[in-house]
């Protein structure tokens, strides 16, 4: 039977329709001047469907087939290629002509057929690291990619030595040792509460492993690090295998469960890890972290008080010379979006400035040109400072047809200014039907952006982004060969 | 086909920010906002979701109701002849 979307209730005919392509575009349209300086390949990853899901499948969308996205910027020209990554799953699926896979991760809705197949979709992240370029999915090993040519190599296991059955799609680089912190969840199969937590060497080589135990089976989406210390917050989105058995996709938000953070330090074993304890938080995605004075740790991240109130950045500090298991929370910015990111070289470091997308209702939407939206539109990017919260945050407003996707950030070359640089993202434009990139320099935003990649087609609403400048790229390559 | 257009795209994105139409914005965020530095709660909204949360905004789920035709005025104005046929109705 060929594939049919219509009437699904995920897929409404219009801009977030499956696209199903790979495309290669040579020497991009550009309106404006891309600075000479720009030397590298932006990635994003999407969430795309090669075949129908089930009617219940989770709203989200990510239990989409992955497909990369890279724009190669080099002399102020930009090339563009997609393509899928070539996952057992959906290579079973395209020879079977259908969908075999059931809805978010739950194996019992799965075809019999596909019992002994990886289920890893490829569809989350995308990180470069000990020479390999690795598509993650926080349900299954990873896949790693040709960085060029984005084909798919296969699936990785860290030379053999990844012995949990999952690693995350937020691992974190120390920009300071290139180590590579990274972790799995539900490290022992679907619904353990094992989280295995390890240390990659800038060469690819797991040197450190420790496994703790989960208080209770929630989400471990994303985690932080700071020099010394991995923090690991476990939020009330949870499962069971009750829930499974039911045929729904995994998670479900119980706001009567705790939000814990695991404080772990990084030269330390599984008996060291420390618990601290809050209210439900709705959050995902953690900014930074890093280490104050005092035996203290500071975290900023996006977080929603409840299921249904906005998100905003916030600032969780945790005392490590307490005697009880609360910590501290205050907000830093009322920028409402939940994907926030920083100038990746002070990661883990005590930093200054976060960029994060914000729906601001008092800017113009044009619904003659680009449909009734609502209003549900990431119309700016802000860039807040940690050093002054409640100022008024520097903003590019993207115009009155879009709406932006995460954005990345591209040192200027030669500066070694925290913030000096370029905040990059795409957008969707819901008046031409296309797609996007929009080049902002960061000390500037109020300006517009100084260059915007035109793409022909649209791009499905991605997932995440990594910018890794050209000399990464060529520099890991030598070191790892 | 000429390139003189009515609808200079160029224009149409550095210009987007001045344009005056009507916003149809429906999230009242800053009104219930506490002041930075506080932790208060902000005000629920009606049409939060907790999947918001994972960034994919706008829902990748929702229709968008289109309403500009491909065969608008502007639009046609600015095509060759030969391609009106292309456009619909």
């Amino acid at each position: 039977m060929a594939v049919d979307f219509r009437g699904h209730p995920m897929f409404a005919p219009g801009f977030s329709s499956p696209t199903r392509f790979e495309a290669d575009i040579y020497d991009c349209e550009v309106w404006g001047e891309i600075p000479s300086d720009i030397e590298g390949t932006f990635y994003r990853v999407q969430c795309d469907f090669q075949y129908r899901p089930p009617e219940n499948e989770w709203p989200t969308g990510f239990n989409g087939d992955g497909h990369v996205s890279a724009f190669r910027f080099a002399n102020g020209s930009v090339d563009f290629k997609s393509r899928y990554v070539k996952t057992e799953r959906l290579m079973a699926e395209r020879r079977a002509r259908k969908r075999l896979w059931g809805v978010y991760r739950n194996h019992f809705t799965d075809d019999p057929s596909v019992a002994n197949v990886d289920r890893g979709a490829a569809n989350t992240h995308i990180y470069w690291h000990g020479g390999k370029m690795l598509v993650l999915k926080e349900d299954a090993l990873p896949y790693h990619v040709d960085p060029i040519t984005l084909e798919t190599l296969g699936r990785w296991d860290f030379h053999g030595k990844w012995t949990a059955t999952s690693m995350s799609a937020h691992p974190k680089i120390d920009p300071v040792t290139g180590e590579m912190i990274a972790y799995g969840y539900q490290a022992k199969g679907d619904l353990s509460d094992d989280i295995a937590v390890y240390t990659v060497s800038p060469q690819g080589h797991i040197v450190k492993e420790v496994w703790l135990k989960s208080p209770y089976l929630g989400i471990i989406h994303d985690i932080a690090i700071t020099q010394k210390h991995i923090l690991i917050p476990v939020v009330a989105r949870t499962t069971s295998l009750e829930r499974l058995k039911s045929g729904e996709p995994m998670w479900e938000w119980d706001g009567s469960l705790p939000t814990m953070v695991g404080v772990l330090p990084r030269d330390g074993e599984a008996r060291d890890v420390r618990w601290f304890k809050g209210p439900a938080r709705n959050t995902l995605h953690f900014l930074n972290a890093s280490d104050g004075p005092n035996n203290t740790i500071t975290m900023e991240l996006p977080v929603s008080d409840e299921e249904r109130s906005p998100s905003q950045i916030k600032r969780w500090t945790f005392n490590l010379n307490s005697r009880n298991d609360a910590f501290g929370e205050e907000v830093i910015s009322r920028s409402n979006g939940v994907l926030a990111r920083m100038d990746d070289r002070y990661l883990s470091l005590p930093y200054r400035y976060g960029f994060v997308g914000h729906n601001d209702p008092e800017r113009p939407y044009d619904t003659a040109a680009g449909g009734n939206r609502a209003g549900r539109v990431t119309n700016c990017y802000r860039r807040f400072d940690l050093h002054n919260p409640g100022a008024p945050e520097s903003t590019f407003f993207v115009g009155n047809v879009q709406s932006l996707q995460e954005s990345g950030f591209i040192p200027r070359k030669g500066s070694t200014a925290e913030g000096d640089g370029y905040v990059v993202g795409v957008a969707s434009n819901y008046a031409e039907m296309a797609s996007e990139l929009h080049i902002v320099d960061a000390q500037r935003m109020e300006e517009g952006a100084i260059a915007v990649v035109k793409l022909p087609f649209r791009l499905r609403s991605g997932t995440h982004v990594n910018w890794f400048s050209a000399a990464e790229l060529a520099e890991q390559r030598a070191d790892t060969a | 086909m000429s390139h003189d257009t009515t609808f200079d795209r160029r224009q149409f994105i550095a210009g987007a920010g001045t344009v005056a139409a009507a916003a149809c914005l429906p999230v009242a965020l800053a009104a219930a906002a506490p002041a930075v530095g506080s932790a208060e709660a902000r005000a629920t909204l009606e049409d939060w979701h907790v999947d918001d949360v994972w960034g994919v905004y706008p829902r990748p789920h929702e229709a968008i109701g289109y309403g500009r035709p491909h065969g608008d005025g502007e639009l046609v104005a600015a095509v060759a002849a030969a391609d009106l046929q292309f456009l619909s109705a």
